[in-house]
């Protein structure tokens, strides 16, 4: 039979209440912090997790940063195409009003000057910027890409932003082709089949006089209608392409705000404390720790000694 | 028996009292550490033989009392062997975990600031630079992000080093409490040795004793042995560390770090240290650089492997980041080759990556020097032209995804445009040759460009200022000016290869000519009192007869007088109404509009003009010029009267016939000519009214199609399986550079007999790629003779032992060191736990035996006092019986 000393209640009296107030600092620290995880050891499969799940927060808050810029590039985008569509359509106006011979070189010379005015309002347009990037100079964001008596200062490069793991998405249109450069020249030196070098072409046959005073090509004005149809088109189809594109976006940008809704689920569920369950847990490792320590008051307390006379 | 009576009364008295003695000795150290309750052993002492004088055989031998023969201690020796041993387990766990746990701070996840949250955001900032690689507000964001890795690196760096410097201070305190423990074992052995010797017990000595035995235990691993004399013999690892009243002492040697060496202080050999305190300092430090050292090592190293497993992170990031980092482009690069520079600088020891971490210094004072475009920045003419290219920056961002799986080289932009060379003909200079390097375009609208400044510089050169213009269609490239002396080009070739240009055709073409219809033709006839206005329309004739016969006609059908006879010598007509004198004359006789007046001598003589506008122009062919004049009648329509210029045009120049065509283009001429002589008309002329003078202009030279990437050969230098393979593709043409990759790609796998390479073109970059270990890096890529050697190629994870992260996202990594140290810290807790119960229980088994009960000991303070008290009183009982003897007795008659 074991011989029971008074150190050894002390001992397991010191233990016991030790592993309860260990237990307690525990639960108090998940109270606290709010979190069960709060050092790797806590549970580490758990912790892996959540730190990969921060870390995926992390990412698709940044793809829906990227995409919310998209978003506003390519609305940009499509206002100043919107714009671009008026002028053309005024400008139509103007083509057809030129094109009726009853117009005499008069008439035709302040049409000229309303052109020529449409054009310096598409050399604005051209020019609209996002942020600190022109829209449409390609990468060459920082330049005006159309700058009156130079060449166009733009490029064909893409603008691209990550959209997703490894996907990448182009926010710019390509509209080097379509402005072609403000003088109506190519890089090369040669005409191109811009909108600038149109305007400028139909500037001077509105203007250009035969010997007789007469417009000189009349049959080149009304020609023109079908060219401007074209580039009208041309518009109308990059316009249908950037209302595509955002949607697009606005797709991807729902589902990975969804994903982030549900990462923050997960990260929850990893790390975060359940705190009606702690609270219940510590209530019940108080009382129990409460009478441990009654009952360590009461074991310690008698000795033969008291009842020696 | 008498005063023997009083003997065991005294004996009785003296032994109850030691008893209690020793239950106060007890009492008074209940709560002294290591105190072993003591028992003082009663025995009855020798009895005595008394003499009877009854007989032989009587009481016999008759008790003497009692006396203490031994106090001794409740000790169970098995119980302190086992409590030595699982004292040395329990002590190592305690402080392992404690280490580990500090580890975990160091770590600092799952917070915000740990290297994980750090490293997200340096990710995070590449990403905003790439979509705004122009704002110089980001970049500042991207270079303080950098920084910020850095300083994460570094400082848990310094932590864990800081770490691994305590655990080495402890090392040598432990050693130092194990020398002094020893030596006091030593001298203990020694006293009780002597006490014992006597044949006494040295119940307090061994209590000492035996309580340093258990500090030491908890140190490091021990082994006791007691021999005969009580001597505690105690061993570490095989080896004497206390040996009777002599101790060994134990040393450290330290390594070129400061890191101590446990050793026997007397022949420098290296102690076994397997449990305790100081195993765990041992194996949370790893060992020393010391040859003495067991290799591998036989601690757990897990400082060391922590550093240095940061330090393969660490560098993954440094040399991942600055290979990209290297192949872009800065906004402060004017040139067109990449900047290669670091983002991060290379440790100057070429080890220290986390240590000595930093941005380098460029960046940090310049945020510019960022290289976030993967194409420069500025084009051949200096200017601004791809602010906005983050590419590469993007490249960058990605690398958090790349599982550095695939061994992969990657290479700068590749130059795969070829040169163009071609004389130039300009009238008053001659020939002059034209260059146009392969690294001055990189697409087609920039090849136009530089062959048109090629051209315009060249001529400046010679003292000519012209325009020129560059376009192309379907590869096809077309030179051409408005400047009239700009005689063609010969010898196009494109990287020495002649490629063929359309034949030299001079070409004018002129302004509308009036039309060639006849013109219409309207007069009075003066016939008698009255007037007869008669017209006839240009289209009812064509030649002088016809017009004759056409007037005559329509005088008669006027006049109705059919004597009218019309004649005509040359171009003059003649009126005339034989035997009729009513006819007076012709007035208002108008041809086209034009009139020619009022004719009253009859007959009427009108000196009139061809039927259509003589043509007058001069020729120049070789340089001279030779007046052709084409008479109005000698034409009758459009085609004709270009068929009738031609056919002058070859009587002045004596061309065969079909050399120079002229055809018409509704009203206007178009004069071609094979013959490079023939350069253009002076002086058009159509019925007096000048059309002006044509050069062939524009002159227009177009070679056939050429692609961009041009005769192109390619050879690549791997290093696969050990030694270097050449792979070379052969001379060929690509559309673009994807196809090129292809290209490629089939090459190697087909040269390597295997199927796992994919090269791919990444905005002008190849990537060669490759799971297959053998693959080793690109060591040269040869592009038309120009080489890219290793520094311009980006090589990563070509190595499985260059201390980076393989096979792994750098993510991944950190979060596996994570959970490595949490598993290992959990089950220390576990083990620590475990421990601590088991200790728990074997030292309660110990107090059990040894340790003081105060009931105990009250219950034996009343048994020995009852002892006592009975003792007294027997000798009181003894006393008074002599008294009676003595004082009582002889008293009879007294």
């Amino acid at each position: 039979m074991m011989r029971i000393t008074n150190k050894m209640m002390i001992n397991d009296s010191n233990f016991n209440l030790q592993n309860n107030l260990r237990r307690m600092s525990k639960l108090q620290e998940q109270l606290e912090t709010g979190k069960k995880l709060n050092r790797p050891s806590d549970n580490p499969a758990d912790i892996v997790k959540a730190l990969r799940l921060r870390t995926n927060i992390t990412e698709s808050s940044q793809y829906v940063r990227n995409m919310k810029d998209g978003v506003g590039f390519l609305e940009t985008t499509d206002a100043a195409l919107e714009e671009v569509t008026q002028i053309l359509q005024r400008l139509r106006e103007q083509v057809v009003y030129a094109g009726t011979d009853s117009n005499g070189p008069l008439e035709r010379d302040a049409i000229c000057r309303e052109v020529a005015q449409l054009r310096q309002q598409l050399v604005t347009v051209a020019n609209s910027s996002y942020g600190s990037k022109f829209l449409f100079a390609g990468s060459n964001v920082t330049e005006k890409p159309c700058v009156e008596g130079e060449s166009w200062k733009g490029n064909a490069d893409a603008l691209l932003i990550e959209i997703g793991v490894g996907i990448t998405f182009p926010i710019n249109t390509d509209m080097s082709k379509f402005f072609g450069s403000p003088t109506g020249v190519d890089g090369g030196g040669a005409y191109d089949d811009g909108i600038f070098a149109f305007m400028l072409e139909l500037e001077k046959n509105l203007t250009t006089l035969d010997a007789d005073g007469q417009t000189l090509n009349a049959d080149g004005i009304r020609g023109s209608l079908d060219e401007l149809d074209g580039k009208i088109n041309e518009l109308l189809t990059q316009r249908a392409t950037i209302g595509a594109k955002m949607n697009r976006l606005e797709l991807q940008m729902n589902r990975m705000e969804d994903l982030e809704v549900s990462y923050t689920e997960m990260l929850s569920d990893a790390e975060d404390a359940d705190l009606a369950e702690v609270i219940t847990w510590l209530n019940m490792q108080e009382s129990v720790y409460k009478a441990s320590l009654a009952a360590s008051a009461r074991i310690i307390q008698p000795t033969l000694i008291d009842f020696l006379s | 028996m008498g005063f023997f009576g009083l003997e065991i009364g005294k004996r009785a008295l003296m032994t109850q009292q030691m008893a209690l003695t020793v239950t106060g000795h007890n009492i008074a150290n209940t709560n002294t550490s290591g105190y072993s309750r003591q028992v003082a052993n009663m025995v009855t002492t020798t009895p005595y033989y008394s003499p009877s004088l009854v007989g032989g055989n009587g009481v016999g031998q008759l008790g003497t009392g009692v006396e203490v023969d031994a106090i001794y201690r409740a000790r169970d020796a098995y119980l302190d062997r086992q409590i030595h041993y699982e004292s040395q387990a329990g002590s190592y766990w305690n402080e392992l975990q404690t280490t580990l746990g500090r580890l975990e701070t160091i770590v600092n996840e799952t917070s915000d600031t740990g290297l994980r949250s750090v490293l997200d955001q340096f990710w995070e900032a590449w990403q905003d630079v790439s979509a705004n690689p122009e704002s110089t507000a980001v970049r500042r964001v991207l270079a303080e992000r950098g920084q910020a890795v850095a300083d994460a690196f570094q400082h848990t760096y310094k932590q864990l080093t800081e770490l691994r410097a305590d655990m080495n201070a402890n090392v040598r305190i432990k050693v130092d409490e194990i020398n002094s423990i020893a030596a006091q074992i030593a001298e203990l052995n020694g006293k009780i040795s002597m006490i014992k010797n006597t044949g006494q017990q040295a119940n307090d000595l061994e209590d000492k004793r035996d309580l340093l035995l258990d500090q030491l235990s908890e140190i490091v691993n021990i082994e006791v042995k007691y021999d005969e004399k009580g001597r505690a013999n105690v061993r570490i690892g095989n080896r004497d560390l206390v040996q009777g009243k002599d101790y060994f002492k134990l040393d450290t040697v330290q390594d070129n770090e400061g890191m101590h060496m446990v050793v026997w202080q007397d022949d420098q050999v290296r102690t076994r240290i397997e449990s305790g305190q100081l195993r765990a300092y041992l194996d949370a430090r790893g060992k020393t650089n010391l040859s003495k050292e067991k290799e591998p090592s036989e601690y757990k190293e897990i400082i060391p492997t922590m550093l240095a497993e940061l330090e393969t992170l660490a560098k993954t990031v440094v040399m991942q980041t600055n290979a990209v980092h290297n192949i872009g482009y800065s906004l402060n690069n004017h040139g067109q080759n990449p900047d290669g520079k670091d983002f991060f600088t290379m440790p100057a020891d070429g080890v220290s990556w986390s240590k000595l971490m930093a941005v380098s210094v460029n960046i940090v004072n310049d945020v510019n020097n960022i290289a976030a475009s993967s194409k420069p920045t500025y084009d051949i003419y200096g200017n601004k032209s791809a602010f906005g290219n983050g590419t590469n920056a993007l490249m960058i961002a990605q690398l958090k995804q790349s599982l550095n799986s695939d061994l992969q080289s990657i290479t700068e932009y590749i130059q795969v445009s070829p040169d163009i060379s071609f004389d130039l003909d300009y009238e008053g200079i001659g020939t002059i040759s034209v260059t146009v390097n392969g690294t001055d375009y990189r697409d087609a609208a920039e090849r136009n460009a530089a062959i048109k400044k090629a051209i315009e510089s060249a001529l400046k050169a010679a003292g000519v200022n012209s325009t020129f213009t560059v376009t192309d269609t379907n590869g096809k490239i077309t030179i051409s000016s408005t400047d009239n002396k700009f005689e063609g080009i010969d010898n196009l070739k494109f990287d020495g290869v002649a490629v063929a240009v359309s034949p030299y055709a001079p070409s004018i073409t002129t302004k509308a000519l009036p039309s060639a219809q006849s013109p219409d033709i309207t007069f009075t006839v003066m016939y008698g009192e009255k007037s007869y206005s008669v017209s006839i329309a240009g289209t009812e004739y064509d030649t002088l007869a016809d017009r004759a016969n056409a007037i005559k006609a329509a005088i008669i059908n006027a006049t109705g007088n059919s004597s009218f006879n019309v004649t005509y010598t040359g171009n003059d007509i003649k009126i005339d109404c034989p035997g009729d004198s009513a006819f007076t004359g012709i007035s208002a006789f108008t041809i086209d509009g034009v009139n020619h007046g009022t004719y009253t001598t009859v007959p009427v003589n009108i000196l009139s003009k061809p039927l259509r506008p003589d043509i007058t122009m001069q020729v120049i062919y070789n340089g001279t010029s030779q007046s052709i004049t084409v008479s109005g009648n000698s034409y009758t329509d459009a085609a004709s009267r270009a068929a009738a210029i031609q056919a002058a045009l070859e009587t002045a120049t004596g061309v065969a016939a079909g050399i120079i065509t002229v055809t018409a283009d509704g009203g206007a001429l178009v004069i071609t000519s094979t013959d490079k002589k023939f350069t253009g008309i002076n002086n058009l002329n159509v019925g007096g009214q000048d059309y002006g003078s044509y050069k062939d202009t524009p002159h227009v030279q177009t070679s056939t199609a050429v692609p961009l990437i041009y005769q192109t050969e390619i050879e690549i230098e791997l290093e696969y399986d050990g030694s270097t393979v050449t792979v070379t593709i052969p001379t060929a043409d690509y559309d673009n550079a994807d196809e090129m990759a292809k290209a490629i790609q089939e090459a190697i796998n087909a040269q390597l007999g295997v199927n796992s390479f994919t090269v791919t073109n990444y905005d002008g970059r190849l990537i060669i790629a490759s799971p297959d270990t053998k693959f080793q890096e690109v060591e040269k890529i040869i592009v038309n003779g120009t080489s890219y050697e290793e520094h311009q190629i980006l090589s990563n994870a070509t190595d499985p032992t260059d201390k980076q992260v393989h096979f792994q996202t750098v993510d991944d990594y950190w979060r596996s060191i994570i959970a490595e140290l949490g598993v290992t810290r959990q089950d220390a807790i576990r083990m620590d736990e475990n421990q601590a119960i088991i200790l728990a229980e074997l030292i309660n088994n110990r107090e059990a035996i040894s340790g003081v009960s105060i009931d105990e000991e009250g219950t034996n303070i009343i048994k020995f006092q009852n002892a006592y008290n009975a003792a007294a009183r027997y000798i009181t009982t003894i006393d008074e019986m002599l008294d009676t003897l003595i004082n009582r007795t002889g008293v009879v008659g007294r």
